[in-house]
């Protein structure tokens, strides 16, 4: 049959069982969204306030389902908006596809009102993108667009149309997804992987992202109990492994727990999972996990021998990986290591007391009572997320949504409406901070308008926490711009936007505001009033071992 | 050239892909001596040749993997001096008064280069041979002064009866 640009767009979308996509119209994607007003029936669009918002939706929809995001945006401003939010996905490997329009191919390269060369701009933040000049191959170039985000390592990838492609028409015919070629995993690697882990006395498990998105979670678990090897996660292997269970020895890295710390440098053999040794988990690559053999599994093979230099590189997919190792390997007992790295964890204490007022620490002892394990938490960037990798109880993969490798603050507010829209029936909490909420908060009318139930914590310290912290340990307490005095009412701000306010200042309003938020089922702000002096502790100093933790500052 | 390492790449004819290729160099920092891209025997696809500066095996195998996830690649390899053929081609305009020309153009002739322009006051010859050949010949006319010079970087092949690759492109698109 034949269609013009903008309907094979759409039935692309559909052959890849996309049924929500977020975006902003514009001059340039004007005949995409006529398309999409009539496959409205089959395609729900999200109508965000901002086009970093609806990247960061994309984003959030990807990680909470597992699903490929997709991002529609116009041309020039549009596109560039998306560039944060692509280059966010990128970082964490996160499938995404991002539609931009284009202005028509006569007026490319003219200057043209509007124009941008988005491919060239986001050539360094997308695993491959594409300008589409010529209306016949549209659609192989969104299939393949599709394929690539989904591919080994997944990744966003970005289809620039201009827009007379969307009106030109063409013969098309609809195809079945080419699945993603797997990984062959050598078999000789495996089998050394399974000496050394037999062999290990005092084995550990660093587990990433990568656990997350090959679904290889229950492999872990499987592995892990096998073999008796406690697991330490980085933040965005967060959900990986329950965070409940005796082998779980918290976050790894800078903000990671001392348990995780001294088992690094203790154990005499590392196994790292879908992770990247960045400089946030291995401060110090020369001396990480300096007295233990490494094997890593990584489906990307340049990530071997990237930051540390390791032992053995078992090359596929955590999934397939874990399995056939957890089928190899012999039953084992570390109960004597997994002692002394829970006495360890116990060593040290961070508890931040303020007196009668409100405390991170009381609001997640809180928040873990009424979440259910499937609820997504989403996140900002800053003090609070380390609060909720420490403090928040994970059970379930793709229940924690927050930017790693690239750190974007203003993330979290579109992530959780991607969130809430891919997961409709579970309840989507955004722990952020003032400083993050300040930058995105406009999405706060997209809530409002698709009154999605989505309960927003802001962690308010009046400054910019993070920051503020490296000031007091690196530059002498000079408070350079993180205290910016700002006014902002977040509880009238709130209503401004029709969302419902609420807040916490008293450690003994917790519980009942938490609880009226809950029950509204709508959208609601809480702003969470807590001390700018609360810390995200403990930490490791950026190049410094465990030997150099801080467990406690003013 | 203990310090530089040749890669060879197979890639796509396309626009962007020489964009792809050295925008990853420049924001991985590693060094480029060369980089040339050439027509091949298929219009689909474009030959590279990169002279990659490092002492660091490592740091080296690191470029292959990163270039390897560029999707324009359809092949990369590291071309040894055993095993491989190196050829390269320069342009110079030699300062050459008209008193000088016969020494001269008797000098080009003994190493084999080809007389391209003869201007007033200069010569403008071509050669093409090993990096090593071009500085060889390039000492024996000392006496000269450069007024410009084109090199064009390397161009490599394996020394073997197989081709590189395949050059099927039924998986690019665009």
């Amino acid at each position: 049959m034949k269609l013009n640009g903008s309907d094979i767009i759409c039935e692309v979308l559909l052959e890849h069982g996309v049924d929500t996509v977020f975006g902003y119209p514009g001059g340039a994607v004007l005949n995409i969204y006529d398309a999409l007003y009539k496959y409205s029936d089959r395609i729900t669009h999200i109508l965000t306030a901002h086009e970093q918002g609806a990247s960061h939706a994309a984003d959030g929809y990807a990680r909470s389902t597992g699903k490929t995001g997709v991002v529609i945006a116009t041309s020039g401003p549009g596109a560039t908006n998306l560039v944060t939010g692509i280059a966010t996905a990128m970082m964490d490997s996160i499938p995404m596809v991002a539609i931009t329009g284009n202005v028509g191919t006569p007026a490319l390269g003219k200057d043209s009102f509007q124009e941008v060369d988005i491919t060239g701009i986001t050539m360094p933040i997308t695993k491959h993108n594409f300008i589409v000049r010529d209306v016949e191959k549209l659609a192989p170039i969104l299939r393949k667009a599709f394929l690539i985000a989904r591919s080994g390592r997944p990744g966003p990838v970005l289809v620039d149309v201009p827009k007379d492609i969307t009106a030109q028409f063409t013969e098309f015919t609809s195809e079945k997804p080419k699945k993603p070629a797997n990984v062959e995993t050598s078999n000789d690697d495996v089998a050394k992987a399974v000496k050394l882990i037999n062999e290990s006395k005092r084995p550990m498990i660093y587990a990433g992202g990568g656990v997350i998105s090959a679904n290889a979670s229950e492999q872990l678990l499987a592995l892990a109990e096998r073999a008796d090897i406690p697991v330490s996660c980085s933040l965005m292997g967060m959900g990986g492994f329950p965070s409940d269970h005796r082998l779980y020895c918290g976050l790894i890295g800078m903000h990671g727990g001392y348990g995780s710390a001294m088992a690094t440098d203790n154990c005499d053999l590392m196994l790292v999972v879908g992770a990247r040794f960045s400089d946030r988990v291995a401060g110090d690559a020369k001396s990480f996990a300096k007295n233990a053999k490494i094997i890593q599994i990584d489906i990307d093979a340049a990530e071997f021998d990237k930051n540390v230099l390791i032992d053995l590189s078992i090359r596929g997919s955590a999934e397939d990986v874990l399995a056939k190792l957890a089928e190899r390997i012999e039953k084992a007992d570390h109960s004597e290591w997994v002692d002394q790295i829970a006495k360890w964890s116990n060593e040290i204490h961070c508890t931040q007391e303020d007196g009668d007022n409100a405390t991170p620490e009381a609001i997640f002892a809180e928040l873990n009572k009424i979440m259910q394990p499937d609820d997504i938490v989403c996140t900002d960037v800053g003090q609070h997320q380390m609060w909720t990798a420490q403090m928040y109880n994970f059970k379930k993969p793709r229940t924690f949504v927050s930017s790693g490798g690239l750190g974007t603050m203003g993330y979290g507010l579109g992530a959780s409406i991607g969130s809430q829209m891919g997961n409709p029936d579970k309840r989507v909490v955004l722990i952020t901070g003032d400083g993050s909420f300040h930058m995105n908060l406009n999405e706060l009318t997209t809530l409002a308008s698709y009154n999605l139930p989505i309960v927003v914590l802001v962690m308010n310290n009046q400054v910019l926490g993070m920051v503020r912290q490296w000031q007091k340990l690196f530059y002498d307490r000079r408070f350079s711009h993180t205290d910016p005095c700002r006014k902002t009412d977040f509880v009238k701000l709130a209503e401004a936007f029709g969302v419902t306010g609420m807040r916490i200042s008293k450690a003994a309003e917790i519980e009942s505001t938490l609880k009226a938020a809950f029950d509204k089922n709508g959208p609601v702000v809480v702003d969470c009033r807590i001390s700018k002096d609360i810390n995200a502790l403990p930490m490791i100093p950026p190049g410094a071992g465990a030997d150099k933790i801080i467990t406690e500052m003013n | 050239m203990s310090n530089k390492k040749v890669l060879s790449a197979l890639v796509r004819n396309h626009p962007g892909v020489l964009q792809r290729v050295s925008g990853l160099f420049y924001r991985r920092g590693y060094n480029i001596e060369t980089i040339s891209a050439c027509a091949t025997e298929n219009p689909k696809f474009t030959r590279m040749t990169i002279v990659v500066i490092t002492n660091d095996e490592l740091e080296m195998s690191q470029i292959i993997r990163q270039l390897s996830k560029i999707q324009d690649i359809r092949r990369i390899a590291v071309m040894d001096s055993d095993k491989a053929i190196f050829s390269e081609s320069m342009m110079v305009k030699f300062e050459c008064p008209p008193e000088c020309r016969t020494e001269f153009l008797n000098l080009t002739f003994r190493n084999h280069m080809n007389v391209l322009y003869i201007g007033d006051s200069t010569a403008t010859v071509t050669m093409t041979g090993s990096p090593d050949d071009l500085d060889a010949v390039l000492d024996k006319f000392a006496a000269y002064r450069i007024v410009e010079m084109n090199r064009s970087g390397l161009s490599a092949m394996e020394a073997s009866d197989r081709p590189f690759a395949e050059m099927d492109d039924a998986e690019f698109i665009n």
